[in-house]
């Protein structure tokens, strides 16, 4: 059984590569609408890798003019979108600053018991349904369609990703937003396969959790 | 006697390793198999999977028109059909 929405495609993946043979013949609403699609997620990206804002801007812009004067060097061997954030992150590794390392756990984001669903939502040794969900989460069927896809819900959502530690953060953007792999992601952030599994799991249980209470109770969930 | 390895505590920390296909074989199975009877699991996991899905639609903010201004500069200066030798 799935919920009723398909999943939106970003522009560059379903179009990449008119947009790209576009740009090699100069088009500029090609490259303009390659940089209205990146540039947030660059410039993020850019901020989880150097001090402050303002260089991370820097590195956005001198990214663009590597796009802008390698575009037609570019031998198609990664996707479009790939190969421009591999540009980022070795810009912002030349205003060296962080390196590859393993996290430790605490700067994951931890949550106190580390579940990713609260355990009072099961069972306890007192029942004989010991690990059982206690009632019931509500299956999104159970939700007019129309209200699964509305401003307030993406709002809701949108408000529990800010509220994510940075990296969660990140990995859930990178990944569910920007569709990127989990190796890309690995590469581009600097952290193992196995941290950004364990990013992932927390940042889409603890969005979850607030998507959950926003649609059993909007007016007290909503964007907060 | 249904043949039950994990339950429903323990299936929530599978759960995205699973959406993901990062699950071992025989977890998987385990896995399926606890789904194959858990509505409250097969829920949860619906849930999950339109948590994913909601955050792709999220809007994204656009770049403000100075920034736009100059790198479409650029571009005619140096990109492309410019003229200007590619590094």
């Amino acid at each position: 059984m799935s919920h009723p929405m398909a999943k939106t495609q970003t522009l560059a993946s379903v179009d990449e590569s008119s947009l790209l043979e576009l740009m090699r013949q100069g088009d500029e609403h090609a490259f303009r609408e390659l940089v209205c699609e990146f540039n947030e997620p660059l410039l993020r990206l850019a901020m989880s890798h150097v001090p402050t804002r303002e260089i991370a801007e820097e590195v956005v812009q001198a990214t663009w003019v590597g796009v802008i004067t390698g575009i037609d060097r570019f031998e198609g061997r990664s996707s479009l979108k790939t190969w421009i954030f591999r540009i980022l992150v070795n810009q912002a590794k030349t205003r060296g600053v962080r390196e590859s390392r393993t996290l430790p756990a605490s700067s994951l984001g931890d949550r106190p018991t580390g579940s990713a669903v609260s355990p009072d939502r099961f069972r306890g040794t007192d029942s004989l349904w010991v690990g059982h969900w206690t009632s019931h989460p509500i299956h999104p069927s159970e939700v007019p369609g129309e209200r699964l896809v509305a401003d307030e819900t993406l709002a809701a959502v949108d408000a529990a990703v800010q509220r994510l530690p940075e990296l969660q953060r990140q990995v859930i953007v990178l990944r569910d937003l920007h569709g990127f792999s989990p190796s890309e992601i690995c590469e581009l952030l600097g952290v193992t396969e196995g941290n950004q599994r364990v990013l992932l799991h927390r940042a889409r249980s603890q969005v979850r959790s607030a998507l959950e209470r926003y649609l059993v109770s909007p007016e007290r969930e909503g964007g907060r | 006697m249904i043949y039950d390895p994990i339950d429903c505590q323990a299936l929530v920390e599978l759960a995205n390793d699973y959406l993901e296909d990062g699950l071992a074989a025989a977890s998987r199975t385990d896995f399926e198999l606890h789904l194959a009877t858990c509505k409250g699991c097969i829920a949860y996991l619906e849930q999950l999977r339109l948590t994913s899905d909601l955050v792709s639609m999220l809007p994204r903010s656009r770049p403000d028109e100075g920034t736009l201004d100059q790198l479409m500069d650029e571009f005619r200066r140096r990109g492309p059909g410019s003229g200007d030798p590619q590094e």
